[in-house]
């Protein structure tokens, strides 16, 4: 049951990271895009950084909490998005999703 | 997928290419303009990168020395010259051509290409000498005075848990370099011997001295997902830049020898001024500011057969939306009657929107023309202003299509034969720079479009004899002024006696009449001898949906387009019966006219009162008489095909509500045809 549930979490949010991930590639990014993704991103952060611990994605976690932090600032308006701060969010995201691609492969038998 | 980045990046460029000519433009009035100079610079690092991305390699290669010319312009070691801009504009023409090219592989396209790099070249190696002329201190003052940007040092400390959370500290320097100059120190000295050293762990710490003009939460932004992990500080040591002087060359080096972190007093010598951090937040904060401005999105790129394609589909709704009118009054259910009404608003709406959308601004097209009067007025020793006024208008971009050619031709026209040398300008008492007056405004319904010159004008008598010696006139022939300028638009009449590379060769007014009544407008000239010429086009905004009068011939329906239209006049049959050569006379004046039902070969039947629409064409009145006036219809005119091609009167087609035909009359054609007498009257 645990492994469906981890499963299901990791595909849906590595599904997420990569959607975010290719939307940050895009050259200019529409302003009332850029909030979406700015909620995008922060939803998949909290998510991971919350639930992850629990599903055995520690590593992961912990560097999406640093985008959860800084996401939360942002929409709370204590912070603005600049373009280096989108590529930033870009590399990072990068990171997570080939972090969290190895903890899953290290954690779950090859079936 | 390739393929459709290749696309793109042409399309890209060749918009980079119009934003360097426009720029270059700018820089020719305003030689020493810094921010110019930087748009060209970023405009070719960005073809010179894309191209070598994309596999346009000579491209890259050649934009590669045209970009170091302009570094060499920004950095002040090479002046802006009126040689410089032209030898860049004849390089742009060079860089289309590679764009739609490719990579040449013409022996002789390489040898060209080749000659024109080392012409490039030589700009460089032949200013060194002019370079030498300044003194070093003169030109790191000037450097010091136009430059905005500011150098820092910044000291990144990373923890040696920093790989380990998946961050690559090189990416991050890479991001540093990327927001200007940049000199990056490591400090290895905290590296274990090898059978200590952990692969996870970082033992490496960074300076970089940052020359920028971004700002400060800028390059704290570049850190921002590893702050916990690092002690960082960036600190400005300089409100310009400082990287290239000796004496900071010397700290680096000395600092890299000892492997002894640099200090902020270190620089102190160096750096001249040293704002208060009030200064520095308002400074920050306007930058912020324009960044914003600069980061919203006004428009959005749409393939130009996306805009067809929906003008297309409105198209059609305009046509079934009038066919469910049509049903929902034959049928009185109130719930059809006001959804019919409904949506013929909503359509309403969505036909103004689509057509608005594939407006496009005249502007787009006018570089062309600022290039082609600049380029040959040098070629003629000429002086010539080319003011723009209205380039911001938009047209349909159809019209604008089709109106390319005929402007350039009116364009060559007035720097050929109407703008004078500055000598004989001088003699004739005029400045002896002329000008060329390129305007556009709205009228009504119409966009009119004026070229208008300061030039000698046009000698009505020489146009006159020159018609009679070609004997596109009789020698006894009464012409007023406007008919003996009309003679310009008769297919091979040349006034001037050389043919020249520019104009002149018998094949230009009439040319550019048809073109324009092609897109259903007109052109008329005005012109006074000794004090210049204008030419007038007036032009409908769009193409695919006319407002029409609907009139019947026959059995069948036509539209004529409204905007020709003056007014109706009801006729009594018997003043027809007793007009001569097709002329009758109304309110005292004589009005030539045609009948439809002639030239479309209906049947004549009787009428107690007969219907003439009368059409204004150049300043002329013409009747159109028909059998009767059925009333207003909004016509969206659909082209004839191949089949119907060949005929000249019509100029479209639209399906009316019912579903039958009906045919859009071209008037100018009709009034054409009148005169060269191939239609019956």
């Amino acid at each position: 049951m645990l492994t469906e549930i981890k499963q299901q979490f990791y595909k849906e949010t590595l599904q997420e990271l990569k959607n975010i991930s290719s939307d940050l590639s895009a050259q200019v990014i529409e302003s009332d895009k850029k909030s979406l993704l700015v909620d995008r991103i922060f939803s998949v952060s909290h998510q991971l950084s919350g639930t992850g611990p629990m599903l055995g994605f520690d590593m992961s976690s912990k560097i999406s909490r640093k985008l959860e932090k800084t996401f939360y600032e942002i929409r709370s308006g204590e912070k603005e998005v600049s373009l280096q701060l989108l590529w930033q969010t870009k590399r990072t995201i990068d990171s997570i999703i080939d972090c969290i691609t190895e903890e899953n492969q290290t954690q779950v038998p090859q079936q | 997928m390739l393929d459709k980045f290749k696309a793109k990046f042409v399309e890209e460029s060749m918009d980079n290419l119009q934003d360097l000519e426009e720029s270059l433009f700018l820089l020719e009035k305003d030689l020493d303009n810094k921010e110019l100079i930087e748009r060209i610079f970023r405009a070719m690092h960005s073809l010179k990168g894309g191209g070598a991305m994309f596999g346009f390699n000579h491209l890259s290669d050649f934009t590669h020395h045209l970009e170091t010319i302009f570094d060499w312009v920004r950095n002040n070691k090479l002046a802006v010259t009126s040689d410089l801009i032209s030898l860049t504009f004849s390089a742009i023409d060079h860089i289309k051509n590679l764009i739609k090219t490719g990579d040449l592989t013409d022996d002789q396209e390489l040898k060209g290409h080749n000659q024109f790099i080392v012409r490039l070249q030589s700009v460089l190696s032949d200013s060194t000498s002019t370079i030498s002329v300044h003194s070093a201190v003169d030109s790191q003052n000037i450097n010091d005075e136009i430059s905005e940007s500011k150098t820092y040092l910044i000291n990144f400390i990373p923890q040696e848990e920093l790989l380990q959370n998946g961050t690559n500290p090189l990416y991050l320097l890479d991001d540093i370099h990327a927001l200007g100059e940049a000199i990056s120190i490591a400090y290895t000295h905290k590296v274990p011997s090898l059978e200590l050293i952990d692969i996870t762990a970082n033992y490496c710490l960074w300076q970089i001295l940052l020359n920028t003009s971004e700002s400060l939460n800028e390059i704290k932004d570049v850190f921002i997902f590893v702050e916990d992990e690092c002690e960082l500080h960036i600190d400005q040591i300089a409100d310009s830049n400082i990287l290239q002087k000796p004496e900071c060359i010397e700290i680096i080096n000395k600092a890299k020898k000892g492997n002894s972190l640099l200090k902020i007093e270190d620089f102190q010598s160096l750096s001249q001024l040293k704002p208060s951090s009030q200064e520095l937040e308002s400074g920050e904060e306007k930058k912020k500011i324009t960044a914003i401005k600069e980061h919203k999105i006004s428009s959005i790129r749409v393939a130009s057969h996306k805009i067809d394609e929906l003008v297309t589909l409105v198209s059609e709704l305009v046509t079934i939306q009038a066919q469910l009118s049509l049903y929902s009054e034959s049928n009185e259910d109130p719930v059809i009657v006001s959804l019919s009404e409904n949506i013929q608003k909503l359509s309403r709406q969505l036909r103004e929107n689509a057509f608005d959308i594939s407006l496009i601004p005249l502007q787009s097209e006018l570089m062309r023309f600022q290039r082609l009067v600049r380029d040959l007025s040098k070629d003629q020793g000429k002086d010539i202003d080319f003011v723009i006024e209205g380039g911001d208008l938009e047209l349909d971009k159809n019209i604008i299509e089709h109106l390319t050619d005929p402007l350039l031709h009116i364009l060559r026209n007035s720097i050929d034969h109407g703008i004078e040398l500055p000598e004989e300008r001088i003699a004739s008492g005029k400045s002896p720079k002329g000008t060329i007056l390129f305007k556009a405004f709205h009228s009504g319904a119409n966009v009119i479009i004026e070229v208008s010159d300061d030039g000698k004008g046009m000698d009505l008598d020489f146009i006159r004899q020159k018609a009679i010696n070609k004997e596109i006139i009789d020698q006894n022939a009464v012409l007023t002024d406007k008919e003996v300028l009309d003679l310009l638009f008769v297919s091979g009449f040349s006034t001037k006696d050389a043919v020249s590379d520019v104009s002149g060769r018998g094949v230009g007014m009439d040319v550019v009449r048809r073109k324009i009544a092609n897109i259903r407008g007109e052109v008329s000239i005005d012109t006074e001898k000794g004090k210049g010429t204008t030419i007038t086009i007036r032009l409908p905004l769009t193409l695919s949906i006319i407002d029409g009068l609907l009139v019947k011939v026959g059995a069948n329906q036509y539209v004529i387009p409204i905007s020709a239209i003056d007014k109706i006049h009801a006729l009594d049959p018997s003043q027809l019966k007793k007009s001569f050569n097709n002329v009758v006379v109304l309110d005292k004046e004589q009005i030539p006219y045609i009948d439809l039902r002639n030239v479309f070969n209906a049947p004549e039947v009787e009428h107690d009162v007969i219907q003439m629409v009368m059409i204004k064409a150049e300043d002329r009145i013409t009747g159109v008489i028909v059998d009767s006036v059925i009333g207003e219809y909004q016509t969206v005119v659909k082209p004839l095909g191949r089949y119907l091609k060949k005929q000249e009167i019509l100029s479209g087609a639209t399906i009316m509500g019912d579903g039958t035909l009906a045919m859009v009359v071209d008037t100018s054609r009709l009034l054409m045809e009148r005169k060269s007498k191939k239609v019956a009257g």
